[in-house]
């Protein structure tokens, strides 16, 4: 835990690695990421909603950074559970997803999520790492897996 | 997605994650092998080429059969391909909700400038890529 913002590591350091421009001030983002009822208005991928009662956040070191994701076609809840490990606003923001159900390849490691925020002219550069997911995935380079995933796509 | 297939993920992403054995599944990929045949291209031994088979078959991602007095390796493209979705899914996941993210972004900056005109709709509209908007 600290108060500076940490370096954007190399994008091979992780396995998900996401930058992004938003048409928006930096503070403005920020809410999106922070504050529930804004939260509830973007997160997770088209085929789900997230009600803002399910969202709860506690803006400091140890607290919570929770919601539901809730299936447009069969009302399924998909819960997503963080615990805040670090939180600089408008510009840092990190997290721990703790549920068990969490993906990860070695079934225990929590995924560590980070998230900054810059100033992009107008606009707000987002970068955003997610991960890791193995040791052993950050030793892959990205070149060398879209080569392979063409020729497997090609073979399957 | 249970803690089964949790374990056979990290298997193959483990397995995987070895130069060498990703080549022997790319040269699988042409067609079986022999332990001899495998070991050709690369400046390391048989034993060692067996070794590499022995963690992929582990990982479900070979299986070996006898012929006569070879083993032939037999890609089995399954769990590779479960290991290729499960990693695409979270680029999906947030690519998406960034997608809406943009939307809400505009709608909310239209509301507080009071204009519903400009940047806020074409972003609604078009959502420009990364590339793009670097190029603005």
């Amino acid at each position: 835990m600290s108060d500076t913002v940490p370096e954007i590591p190399q994008a091979l350091d992780t396995d998900v690695f996401i930058t992004r421009a938003f048409n928006a001030p930096r503070d403005v983002v920020w809410k999106f990421f922070t504050e529930p009822e804004y939260m509830a208005t973007w997160f997770g991928p088209s085929n789900v909603h997230v009600p803002a009662d399910t969202v709860s956040v506690q803006l400091h070191p140890g607290g919570r950074w929770d919601l539901d994701m809730v299936d447009n076609e069969n009302g399924e809840h998909y819960p997503i559970r963080a615990r805040i490990v670090t939180v600089i606003p408008p510009e840092y923001l990190e997290g721990e997803e703790t549920a068990g159900e969490q993906m990860t390849p070695d079934g225990h490691s929590p995924i560590r999520l980070r998230i900054w925020l810059h100033d992009h002219g107008d606009k707000t550069r987002m970068t955003l790492h997610q991960g890791p997911f193995t040791a052993e995935f950050r030793d892959m380079t990205v070149d060398g897996w879209n080569e392979s995933f063409l020729k497997l796509d090609a073979a399957l | 997605m249970g803690s089964t297939e949790v374990d056979e993920l990290s298997a193959v992403f483990s397995a995987l994650a070895d130069p060498t054995r990703r080549s022997i599944l790319m040269r699988l990929m042409e067609g079986d092998a022999s332990v001899a045949e495998l070991a050709e291209p690369f400046a390391i031994s048989q034993p060692a080429v067996s070794k590499h088979l022995k963690v992929l078959e582990g990982a479900g991602l070979i299986s070996r059969s006898r012929v006569a007095t070879s083993r032939y390796s037999h890609l089995e493209a399954r769990p590779l391909k479960e290991a290729n979705e499960w990693m695409q899914k979270y680029k999906y996941f947030w690519n998406e909700s960034f997608d809406r993210l943009d939307r809400a972004l505009a709608e909310y900056m239209a509301v507080s400038t009071g204009s519903t005109t400009g940047n806020g709709s074409s972003a609604e509209n078009n959502p420009t890529t990364e590339q793009e908007k670097e190029e603005k």
